[in-house]
This record gives C-alpha cells, sequence and structure tokens, in this order.
C-alpha cells in the first residue's frame, strides 16, 4: 500500500461569511488503500454472485426429491427464502456490494484528481516558464513587452472611463449602461456582476479598482519572480520556487547595505517603562479565544520600539504554566536598521533564510523562562506570523510549542511540524499573505479561514506600492475576524480551538507580562542592560 | 445420493464466510472525513446483511440434509 496520501482539496467549505479549508476537518485519505479496500469489496459481491448459483441449484436439485418428502422441501424452501428474497436476499445485497466497490474507486479517483490539482500545477508551471523565457529575452524583449502591456491597460482604461462617461448623456446607450450599472445589476454574482461593478457606482474609475487581492499576487508572484530571474545577467538557473529565490537574493543584496548587520551583532533584552510614563501601563489579562490573542499582538505595535515581542506567562489554577507569545508584523520598510521587525526579516522568512526576528522570539522565550515542557502558543501578524511559524518548526526540541495563529501571514511555503496546530486568517482584499506565491496546503494540523472585509482593500495602489498597509491587512480587521471564527462548529476550528485550550485554559489564569526588544547592534557596541520603552 | 445437496450448501457457507472477511478487512482503510463516515457505516450494514445471509444459510443447509435424508427413507421405503 502506497503512503501517498490527500487531504481536504474538494475546495473550500462555505461557513456563513468564513470559508474554511485543511485542518482536522478535512479529508485524509490513503488512496491505494481506497483501491486495495474497493478490490476486497468487489471479491465480496463475487463471494455472494457464486452463493446465489449455488443456492439455485441446491434448491433445483432438492426439488426434484420433494414430491418424495413435501413438508421437508417446504421446510428447506422456508429456512432459504432469506437467501432468494427479492430484497434483501444474495443477488441485492451482490448489487450493493457491486455498487460499494465502484463508489470507493471513484471516490479514489476523486481524491487522485484533487491531489495532483493538475489545473494550478499547470497554470503555476507555465507561468513560470513563461516569465522565465521573458526575463531572457533581456531588455529590449522586456520592454517591448512591457509597452505591449502598457498600450493594453491604456486602451481599455480609457474605453472604461468612456463607457462611464457616456452613462450621463442622454442616449440610447448611455441609458443602456445606466442599467447595466444599476445597483441591483452591482450585487449579481459572476459575469454580469463584474461588469456592472466596472460601469456602476460614482466616480471615473470603478470602486473595485483597488489594490490586488492576495488570491490574485499568489498567482501572479511566481510568473514575475521567474521574469526576474531570467532577466539576471549570466545563466542564473531557475529554481523550483521562483519567489523563494528572488526573495534570498533580496535578503543577500540588503544584508549588503551598509551598515551590514552580522547575526552575532543581535541583542535582545527585557523592556522595562520609564519612570513617569505618561500613560499607567495597563494590568494584563489571560487572553480567552485567538481574538484575545491578535489584541496581544496588537499591543505589541504600540510599545514604543520596533521589533517588541511579548511573552506571557499564564500560571493556571491546577499549578499547570503555559506561555503566549505575540510577534507584530513589518515596522520598518526601508534598508536595514536596528529593528528587526524589517522588510530584510521578511526576506529572510520567505527565502527560508535565518532571520533575527525570529532568533530574537526564541531568545526572548529563553529569557523569560519558557520550559521544555510548557504548552506555548505562538500568534503573529504578517511577517509576525511566518516568524512563529519558523520558531515552531525550529525549537520542536526546546520548547512545546502546540498552537500557532497567523493573520495575514504569507506562510503556505513553510513547514508544519508535527503536533502543531496553526490557524490561518486570511482576507480576501488583504495582498500580503499571498506574497509567498504559494497557497496554504490542506494538511490535518494546518487550517486556513479565508474571509472579506467587504471593501476594496482600503487604501489605494499608490499606498500599497509605498508599502502603507491597506485596511484589509490592519490588525483590527483581523481582531474582528477572529471573533468570527472563536466559536465556530467547523472541526478544523473545533481542533484547532481545543489544542488552543490547552494553553489557554479558561482564562481564569494568573497573567505575567514581560516584554523583548531584539536589537541589531555592531560589533563593539553590545552592551547589557535592559531596554527603555518608548526610548 | 441423487439429490444430495449438502455438498452445495457447505459451499454457499464458505463463500459467505469469505465474503465476510473480506469485508472486514474492507474496513481497515485509512480514511477520514464524513465520506470516511458514511463508509464505516454502509460497511457496517454489509457485515450484518452478510451475518443474516450466512445464518440463513447455516439453516438451510440443515433443512436441506433433513430433506435428503428423508427424500433417501421415502425412496428407500417399499
Amino acid at each position: 500500500v502506497s503512503d501517498r496520501r490527500t487531504t481536504g482539496g474538494a475546495g473550500a467549505e462555505p461557513d456563513g461569511d468564513l470559508r474554511i479549508t485543511g485542518g482536522a476537518g478535512g479529508t485524509t485519505a490513503c488512496i491505494e488503500g481506497l483501491r486495495v479496500a474497493a478490490g476486497r469489496i468487489a471479491r465480496a459481491a463475487g463471494c455472494l454472485s457464486d452463493a446465489a448459483a449455488l443456492v439455485r441449484a441446491a434448491l433445483g436439485r432438492a426439488d426434484q426429491g420433494a414430491a418424495s418428502s413435501p413438508v421437508t422441501a417446504q421446510r428447506l424452501h422456508a429456512a432459504a427464502a432469506p437467501l432468494t428474497s427479492r430484497s434483501r436476499g444474495l443477488d441485492v445485497r451482490c448489487d450493493q456490494l457491486a455498487r460499494t466497490a465502484a463508489s470507493l474507486r471513484a471516490a479514489a479517483e476523486t481524491y487522485e484528481r484533487a491531489e495532483a490539482d493538475v489545473v494550478g500545477t499547470v497554470l503555476r508551471v507555465v507561468s513560470i516558464r513563461a516569465g522565465c523565457a521573458l526575463g531572457e529575452l533581456g531588455p529590449l524583449g522586456l520592454a517591448a513587452v512591457s509597452r505591449l502591456v502598457g498600450t493594453g491597460v491604456a486602451f481599455g482604461g480609457s474605453l472604461l472611463v468612456g463607457a462611464r462617461l457616456l452613462r450621463y448623456t442622454p442616449t440610447p446607450v448611455g441609458l443602456g449602461l445606466s442599467l447595466v450599472g444599476s445597483r441591483s445589476m452591482r450585487d449579481e454574482d459572476g459575469v454580469l456582476g463584474i461588469v456592472a461593478r466596472m460601469v456602476g457606482g460614482g466616480g471615473l474609475l470603478p470602486a473595485d479598482l483597488g489594490p490586488p487581492h492576495g488570491a490574485m499576487v499568489e498567482a501572479a508572484l511566481p510568473g514575475l519572480a521567474a521574469t526576474f530571474v531570467g532577466s539576471l545577467p549570466g545563466r542564473v538557473p531557475l529554481l523550483d520556487d521562483p519567489v523563494r529565490q528572488v526573495a534570498g537574493l533580496a535578503a543577500v543584496v540588503l544584508s549588503a547595505l551598509p551598515p551590514a548587520t552580522a547575526r552575532d551583532g543581535l541583542m535582545v533584552a527585557p523592556v522595562v517603562s520609564a519612570v513617569g510614563a505618561r500613560e499607567p501601563r495597563r494590568e494584563p489579562t489571560a487572553p480567552r479565544d485567538e481574538a484575545d490573542l491578535l489584541r496581544q499582538v496588537e499591543s505589541m505595535y504600540d510599545s514604543g520600539g520596533a521589533g517588541t515581542v511579548g511573552v506571557l506567562r499564564l500560571d493556571h489554577d491546577d499549578g499547570r504554566r503555559t506561555w503566549v507569545v505575540a510577534i507584530p508584523g513589518m515596522q520598518s520598510f526601508g534598508p536595514p536598521g536596528p529593528g528587526t521587525t524589517d522588510l530584510l526579516s521578511s526576506f529572510q522568512l520567505l527565502s527560508g533564510q535565518q532571520d533575527d526576528l525570529s532568533e530574537s522570539v526564541v531568545r526572548a522565550m529563553l529569557s523569560a523562562g519558557v520550559g521544555p515542557h510548557e504548552p506555548v502558543v505562538l500568534a503573529g501578524h504578517s511577517q509576525g506570523g511566518m516568524a512563529a511559524m519558523r520558531v515552531a518548526e525550529r525549537t520542536t526540541d526546546m520548547f512545546n510549542v502546540t498552537t500557532v495563529l497567523t493573520a495575514g501571514s504569507p506562510i503556505g511555503s513553510m513547514p508544519v511540524p508535527d503536533g502543531v496546530q496553526v490557524l490561518s486568517l486570511e482576507h480576501d482584499e488583504d495582498l500580503v499573505w499571498g506574497l509567498d506565491g504559494r497557497p496554504n496546503p490542506d494538511q490535518p494540523n494546518l487550517t486556513t479561514v479565508r474571509s472579506s472585509t467587504g471593501d476594496g482593500g482600503g487604501t489605494g495602489v499608490l499606498d500599497q506600492l509605498l508599502g502603507q498597509p491597506s485596511d484589509a491587512h490592519a490588525l483590527d480587521g483581523y481582531v474582528a475576524t477572529a471573533g468570527q471564527v472563536a466559536g465556530d462548529a467547523h472541526p478544523s476550528v473545533r481542533t484547532f480551538e481545543d489544542s488552543l485550550a490547552g494553553v489557554l485554559g479558561d482564562g481564569t489564569a494568573e497573567v505575567t507580562e514581560q516584554r523583548y526588544v531584539g536589537v541589531r547592534v555592531t560589533e563593539g557596541r553590545r552592551a547589557g542592560g535592559p531596554a527603555t520603552a518608548g526610548g | 445420493v441423487d439429490g444430495d445437496t449438502s455438498g452445495l450448501w457447505r459451499g454457499v457457507v464458505e463463500h459467505l464466510g469469505t465474503a465476510r472477511a473480506q469485508l472486514a478487512a474492507a474496513g481497515a482503510v485509512e480514511w477520514t472525513g464524513q465520506a470516511a463516515l458514511a463508509y464505516d457505516e454502509l460497511l457496517e450494514a454489509g457485515l450484518g446483511a452478510v451475518a443474516v445471509l450466512r445464518h440463513a444459510a447455516e439453516d438451510s443447509w440443515s433443512a436441506a440434509t433433513r430433506h435428503d435424508s428423508a427424500v433417501r427413507l421415502a425412496r428407500a421405503a417399499p
């Protein structure tokens, strides 16, 4: 029997506004095992068929002596009645088993097709190959293609603006366009709805024309990355995952920018509140669910220093000690500086290289006294989610990380360790989770919850390009989504929450909060002692 | 003996025993999810049905043995 398995794969399961894929509520099947079982059921059906033939022969032969002993013949027929019954006899059961065997074979084929995800794989390979070939055309070829695409976009844009202007003219065409773009048509699904949203609504450009959604970015990025690799001078071999490859190159380039930061120049220090701080520090409360975890992450953004990581110690009534680690997302979009939540860490995490953010988290956990057997939940937003996944993967022999919660994080190419339950939240309109160019795999311990924020992504294209997170990527939106997910009855969510409850308990634990900040320092400037919040 | 059906009924019982064993083995498959639950129920119903059929076959074998003896006696009588 083959070890090949398939999980989930049959598409998202709608659950209200939430679409949940993967996790323990999905399907796991050993495809070869299903085929073997189908063969056994078919053999069982064959046995019933043979038995039915023997029964007919036996009764026929017995009937030859019925005249000599009619009473025993009658009793024999009565005893054999269940075997010859038209509703529950051998023939009927034989047919039923044969149908079951056929269904099982069909199920195996369906799972095999889902596992292969032929369309997705082909599109990915084609876009990577086409992108690489495009890149290899060189600057002239790229310029020609860019001009072609630019002309097409300009033509389409002017056509769109023209159509939207025509709506206001008292002509049959204008009337028709007004009807097509009416509110009721804009609410339609499918092609008609898309066209209606393009020509309807206020303004010169459609409201839907915001930043690209995560799914679009996820689909387009492998091809774009392959184009970049193909356009590099010399013969740079295209690796299996061009997005990782480009991220790795970007990390190398960023690391080389001044001031260069050696790994041994990382310092992780506890954060203490400055005397006379303007706002008194609030008393930490025990998190109870996914939304509370993300609120903990949110509070890291307000801690005064980039790269601050929160470590909550939960002392439960029964004597157990568990931990919550909150990791914020990227806070610096420029060249590498002292803060670890920057672009360099993002590229390192995307490419699978060692990074300073997850190193800071590990050192913070060690400093806080996280024991090797004490259950830990890691929660992270955006880049923080990637760091959480990396920490869970690299500390399997150091800590007992049982649960990871990520919000808007590109974790599709990051391995999930056995025994760790992961919940990944993704807003449709958020483009950040698509930056790895890979969908989250369907695994029994990785549940992905996708939902829509109901807007066009918030801030405009320019803001996205300048590095401002869109509204759809903002953590407060993910806190709201986490609130929707909490307590959901879907089996995958339930399994995740069982794991989470093992850490959070009933919400009555005594909480001790510690914060640590990871700072890159150059050699010779390393010093011990705590960092000061707000300083 | 002309009309002796004991061997045929033994064959019926043996076939049903083999069918039951095959169905029981078909249950040992790595499969989770809603479809797997439905499959388990279907298989359990199939095993139950085969058990009923086998019981009927054993009863029929006994009845056939008695019938064969009765026919033999009737034919042997002057």
